[in-house]
């Protein structure tokens, strides 16, 4: 939090300079009050999917000067801010600058997480548990600065700076000694990038050279929960019930990560532009950790019951990855164009774990032969990933109310796994070389005619072959788009899209088929009224063949969605009143069947020219369908927002 | 959170005091395009016009319109006078604004200039929204929702969306609206990843056991192979409500060949205790501590 206070008030002075502004192109509008919440049912789910909660904020802010060229140091800014507070999603943006001399672009966000769903990691669920053992309640911190000096010259030097703390406390789980304990979290993390370039515009070539450097610094403390300490198994293992009295896990991470980036245009003439990009980045990733426990243990790894763990891990992983690619964009003639690229990437990576694991106080499982048990574990990993992909476009913009696009690439892809024979659990499948290939052609043809605009766009994929088993050997889309738009009071469009995806391999069985329509009318007969209605269907059927681990029989995997939105809204704006109302409904009747009403009402008034007020009222009402749980994960959140508007 | 709230609001209306909130005439010339349009009194404001503040008289005008002389002299006639309207209008704001780079073409992008999308679609350069960046005429999620229902719809409607309506998050979060064919115009970080890791910065590894790398945009692993970018109907933006079958779509050795192991028989999926994997394999984006991925 100290450093978040540095970095805004780094942008302090940029502000102050505006002092002798003279001119403004976005009026100042602020707006600042209170939101109250009220949710019945199940908080927790409305804090996955909602997260407002109760307090005070910026809802929103916006101030522009346009045209200040009587200073000096600057001749422009602008700060937009929305949702500052209370959150969950706040913003701050800054635009400064003075033509020709320096340009300032900032922004900060503050992000709340939360994460409590009744269906994941929750073994308890069917025992009429909605409390789910991984949960997090986080926020993370962002900003980024990016200072463009003599901006418009032939050469304009590049500084920026990007900053992302990840933070809060959190629930999650440890497998050890055949059992499963729920453990306290407390996690930091931050993510901090220097930059420096150099942007160039010398006659027919122009480009920019960033050097960034980039540095992860993580550090995760664990604990036993409180109560924890019987685990997830109510059994036993080898007649001995599993305990778990104490245990302490610290660890850090530290990756550095230095980033080049190169791209270069250069025109030949004035049709033929060639532009050539490299990036490369090496991160070097150390960590260590450290995990103490103690309790009533077994493991079969030493093929005995232990009372203590002490744990050393160190880690190293480098990855280098890069990526070159060249492109010629030739401009054949008015409104005709053709494009064609090469692009190779690499991702190279070298993992090296040791682990390290005293276990105190071990007996075998016939008792017998106490002593203490050291074992080693020493792992080296390696993943190669090249991929070179070619594709070749041409577009026919203007040829009276047609525009055609036709296109074809081609990806292929090698990748070699090295895993350690730690990580196999069944033999096979988990390292070797993989290949694959995907060829894609798509094409599009757009119509406009007055107010009425077609479009179709169609894609075809084939691959070779699936690296992975959710990979596609087939994959057609096809999306039929219209709209009508007769005068500026009346719109009306619909969208149809249509995915299919196979794989008919034996072993395989992937079928998947993606339907989705939707459709939206707006309508504004007087400048004061605009009414907007909206549909939506999205079906899904997905099916893949799997092997049931415990019988080893094959089974389908059959995932469905079939959902229906509505949507209906009006804004209203008779000075000095403005109202704004929506409503939704999507209801699916997929694998995972619900319903989700949606309103909002935002009303406000302007008492004076300097002065206002405006309220809100926003609700969101979830129902289960189909549930062994019954109804627990429902619930019916309502917030109203009271916010004083001042915009003199 | 109190205090983070105090501090912003006191740093904001501290700026704003300091700033001044008075409005002062603009500088203005005795332009004769300003004699009939307002615009030109505002647009010294204008991120074009400071561009052109040097250019004398009508000349700041005339850079995008063409000469205005005969549209002049014929009293207004519309005809006679450059406009951006349409493919042919585009190709004068292509005249400075033509940005080419591996994945941006301003010309031949996703949104390329043709007859139905072109520049002025979503800009308008002399009534820009008051509210948004980069001269846009609407709200930025409103514009794309106009072409783009189905996503629109998605997340506005769907339970476990990335909410767009509040905040600093929209579509070209993690779209580029000028990138070119393929991948979705995605706006990749500038070592080509998926823009998801953008925020989600920790995700990124490298780790000594990986599940899947990071890469560009799903072909083989990647973020999308388990999760949904718009709206979902599953916990967490998931693409299947329960995570054993998730995980053994992939982690399945029926077809020989194909990268994934096969959970041991001790996994008895038909039992609750067993049916969430991440339940012990909680590291599932990557570990450097357990090769299981068990912590």
């Amino acid at each position: 939090m100290r450093t978040d206070r540095i970095l805004l008030a780094a942008l302090l002075p940029a502000l102050l300079l505006t002092g002798a502004a003279s001119a403004q192109d976005v009026p100042l509008d602020l707006e600042l009050g209170y939101r109250w919440t009220d949710v019945s049912g199940n908080e927790d789910m409305f804090r996955n999917q909602v997260n407002e909660r109760e307090g005070f904020q910026i809802r929103a802010l916006s101030y522009g000067l346009g045209d200040i060229r009587g200073t000096n140091a600057i001749d422009h800014f602008r700060i937009d801010a929305a949702d500052l507070g209370i959150g969950p999603n706040g913003l701050f943006r800054l635009e400064a600058g003075r033509t020709g001399y320096w340009k300032l672009n900032a922004s900060y966000r503050l992000t709340d997480f939360y994460s409590n769903y009744p269906t994941i990691a929750n073994p308890f669920l069917e025992a009429g548990s909605l409390e789910s053992q991984h949960a997090y309640d986080r926020t993370r911190t962002t900003m980024d600065v990016d200072l463009e000096l003599l901006p418009g010259k032939a050469v304009r030097p590049l500084v920026g700076f990007s900053y992302s703390r990840y933070a809060g406390p959190g629930l999650t789980t440890y497998h050890v000694g055949q059992d499963e304990f729920g453990l306290d979290q407390d996690l930091k993390e931050k993510d901090t990038e220097y930059r420096i370039g150099v942007a160039f515009d010398a006659g027919a070539f122009s480009g920019q050279v960033v050097q960034g450097w980039r540095q992860f610094r993580g550090e995760e403390t664990l604990r036993l929960s409180p109560g924890a300490g019987a685990g997830n198994n109510p059994g036993t293992i080898l007649g001995v019930p599993i305990t778990l009295t104490s245990l302490t896990r610290t660890s850090k991470t530290d990756i550095d990560t230095p980033v080049t980036s190169a791209v270069v245009t250069g025109k030949l003439g004035k049709a033929v532009r060639l532009t050539g990009t490299y990036v490369r980045a090496k991160a070097d990733g150390e960590d260590e950790s450290s995990e103490n426990l103690a309790g009533n243990l077994v493991s079969f790894d030493i093929l005995r019951y232990f009372k203590t763990l002490a744990e050393q891990t160190s880690a190293t992983s480098e990855a280098l990855s890069w990526r070159g690619s060249i492109r010629a964009d030739i401009h054949v003639s008015s409104g005709f164009d053709v494009t064609a690229g090469y692009t190779r990437r690499s991702r190279e990576l070298d993992g090296y774990g040791l682990v390290n694991d005293l276990y105190g106080s071990t007996t075998t499982f016939s008792g017998f032969d106490p002593r203490d048990v050291t074992t080693i574990l020493q792992s080296q990993t390696r993943l190669k990933r090249e991929e070179d992909i070619f594709d070749v476009r041409a577009s026919l913009k203007v040829a009276g109310p047609f525009s055609v696009r036709i296109g074809y690439s081609e990806n292929q892809a090698d990748i070699n796994v090295v895993n350690d024979p730690s990580e196999v659990v069944v033999p096979g499948g988990q390292g070797g070389q993989y290949d694959r290939k995907v060829g894609t052609f798509d094409g599009g043809l757009l119509f406009k005619l007055s107010g009425l605009s077609l479009g179709v766009d169609y894609v075809t994929q084939n691959a070779d072959n699936a690296v992975m088993r959710t990979d596609f050997l087939d994959r057609d889309r096809i999306r039929v788009r219209g709209s009508w738009e007769p005068a500026k009071w009346f719109r009306i469009g619909a969208t149809a899209e249509q995915i299919d995806t196979e794989n008919d391999d034996a072993g395989y069985g992937l079928d998947g088929k993606v339907k989705t329509y939707a459709g939206d009318l707006e309508v504004g007969p007087w400048n004061w009224l605009r009414l907007r209605f909206g549909m939506g269907r999205f079906e899904a059927d997905n099916s893949i063949d799997y092997r049931i681990p415990q019988t080893w029989a094959t089974a389908t995997s059959v995932y469905a969605e079939k959902g229906d939105s509505l949507e209906g809204g009006l804004t209203l704006d008779f000075k000095p009143f403005t109202l704004e109302a929506q409503l939704r409904r999507f209801e699916n009747e997929g694998s995972f069947a619900y319903e989700l009403d949606r309103a909002r009402v935002r009303a406000g008034v302007d008492f004076t020219k300097m002065f206002g007020i405006a309220a809100e009222w926003d609700l969101d009402d979830y129902t289960e369908k189909n549930r062994s749980y019954g109804t627990g994960a429902d619930y019916k959140a309502n917030r109203y927002g009271l916010y004083l508007r001042i915009h003199p | 959170m109190v205090k983070r709230s105090i501090g912003l609001t006191g740093l904001v209306l501290l700026v704003l005091g300091v700033t001044g909130i008075g409005r002062t005439a603009l500088a203005q010339d005795a332009a004769s395009c300003g004699d009939c349009h307002e615009q030109s009194k505002t647009f010294p404001a204008n991120p074009h016009g400071r561009a052109a503040c040097d250019l004398p008289g009508d000349a700041a005008c005339a850079s995008c319109h063409g000469d205005g002389k005969a549209h002049m002299e014929a009293g207004g006639d519309k005809s006679l006078i450059k406009g951006l309207h349409g493919a042919k209008g585009a190709e004068t704001c292509l005249t400075c604004h033509d940005v080419t780079t591996e994945h941006t073409s301003f010309r031949d992008g996703v949104h390329g200039a043709s007859e139905t999308v072109n520049c002025l679609t979503c800009h308008s350069v002399h009534t820009p929204h008051a509210k948004e960046p980069n001269l846009l005429a609407k709200r930025q999620t409103e514009l794309c929702a106009s072409c783009h229902q189905g996503p629109a719809a998605s997340l506005r409607g769907k339970a476990f969306v990335h909410r767009l309506d509040r905040g600093g998050l929209s579509c070209a979060s993690c779209h580029n609206p000028h990138g070119r064919k393929g991948e979705g115009a995605l706006k990749l970080t500038r070592q080509g990843e998926m823009p998801c890791l953008t925020c989600h910065s920790e995700k990124r590894g490298p780790y000594v056991y990986e599940h899947v790398g990071p890469t560009v945009a799903g072909m083989t692993g990647g973020c999308l192979s388990c999760h949904e970018a718009h709206g979902s109907n599953n916990p967490k933006q998931l693409t299947r409500p329960r995570i054993d079958l998730l995980c053994l779509e992939c982690h399945s050795t029926l077809a020989a060949g194909a990268l994934g192991s096969q959970p041991p028989a001790t996994h008895n999926v038909s039992l609750p205790r067993w049916r969430n994997c991440t339940t012990c394999h909680v590291a599932v984006h990557g570990s450097n501590r357990s090769p299981k991925l068990l912590k």
